[in-house]
């Protein structure tokens, strides 16, 4: 997996290049689960996801690069910002207002920006780190992690517990 | 352990992996756990760097912002005939009438058909033929003037089907289907209208 500085650094190339269809096919998976997971319906979260796309797709055409924020960041905001078009009933799929400022100091928006699962994963032990590196930096399935740790699956899964809590706790879920 | 923190840890290995998992599905599995399933899911996705998109999606993305319905972009670029794909898809749904599930497949491809009560089944099914999850992908993103495509079907309401009328030019729509393009459910749904209509 590419780091967190190397995806935002080819983000940015992307964006200067023109290639925005790379850019939405790339996030569109991030935007799909935040719209499902705030609406609490895949129906609606689906639909949402589409307008969150095109207003995207809007700002881009509208001449909008972002030179000093990450993509990432930029997906963030629009989908925060649609969504609460959403949940007060107002159209979701109009551009969006001249006066929203972009990387406006947001405590939430700097959990996106600053806070990263490598450094997360970093800071466990290192029993621990193997396992959550293998599975969520790597993409090795639990079963194949134990294998290569020379463990059981129970206990594969038992080491990627603090990873999973500490998700929890950015989510304000500690149960 | 909790059975959402194993469908999480095969998720988040999945997507990583540059799988493209459908969260959707997931959350079915999840049952009420659903909730806990998409706010861990959710914090993965945004502390994780996202993986490059293939060759693909961005074509079908890039179909989508152009006004066409990215299945049908998909099938396309993927060089499958229609009746290819049916059969394909009549053997994993394990049905017979293939002349209405083709209708039914040629809307739901066409953007005609309302994806949002189509079952899992079919989703899953449409997954094991062409490799990859399709649901996002049904309908455009812009219409071919630029404008929301969703916007259109919110205006229009969402679109139900008959089996016995498959849209007259599902290939190519210079716009999202016209609501008076389709036409209204069948009074009594059999199997393979609840596939794709739900249980009304």
């Amino acid at each position: 997996m590419l780091s967190a500085s190397q995806s935002d650094h080819d983000d940015a190339d992307l964006l200067a290049d023109g290639r925005i269809e790379h850019l939405l096919a790339k996030y569109e998976p991030v935007i799909v689960a935040r719209c499902i997971k705030a609406t609490k319906s895949v129906h609606d979260g689906h639909d949402v996801a589409q307008d969150v796309m095109f207003r995207l797709f809007r700002e881009f055409e509208a001449g909008k690069r972002y030179e000093t924020l990450p993509y990432r960041v930029v997906v963030y905001q629009v989908t925060k910002w649609t969504l609460a078009d959403f949940f007060a009933g107002r159209r979701t799929d109009s551009p969006l207002p001249d006066d929203l400022e972009l990387g406006a100091d947001d405590p939430a928006d700097r959990v996106v920006s600053e806070l990263w699962l490598r450094e997360v994963v970093d800071q466990l032990p290192e029993v621990e780190r193997a396992a959550c590196t293998l599975v969520y930096l790597e993409g090795l399935g639990p079963e194949q992690a134990a294998k290569v740790l020379g463990t059981t699956r129970n206990n594969v899964d038992q080491r990627l517990f603090h990873a999973r809590k500490r998700l929890r706790e950015l989510t304000g879920d500690d149960g | 352990m909790a059975d959402v923190d194993r469908l999480f840890d095969e998720l988040a290995a999945a997507y990583v992996r540059g799988e493209r998992p459908e969260l959707a599905s997931y959350l079915a599995r999840a049952g009420d756990d659903a909730d806990e399933l998409a706010r861990l899911v959710d914090a993965f996705l945004q502390t994780v760097p996202a993986p490059e998109p293939t060759d693909d999606e961005v074509a079908v993305l890039r179909a989508r912002l152009e006004g066409e319905p990215g299945l049908l972009a998909l099938r396309t670029r993927r060089g499958r005939k229609l009746d290819d794909v049916v059969d394909d898809l009549a053997g994993r749904l394990e049905v017979d009438d293939r002349t209405r599930l083709r209708r039914y497949y040629q809307r739901l491809e066409g953007g005609v058909l309302d994806p949002h009560p189509v079952d899992e089944r079919v989703w899953s099914a449409l997954r094991g033929v062409f490799g990859t999850s399709v649901r996002t992908m049904i309908r455009p993103l812009a219409t071919r003037q630029g404008g929301s495509a969703m916007a259109y079907y919110r205006r229009t309401g969402s679109a139900s089907a008959d089996p016995a009328s498959p849209p007259s030019s599902a290939a190519t729509p210079a716009e999202p289907p016209a609501v008076a393009d389709v036409d209204p459910a069948p009074a009594a749904r059999d199997e393979l209208d609840r596939l794709f209509l739900g249980t009304g």
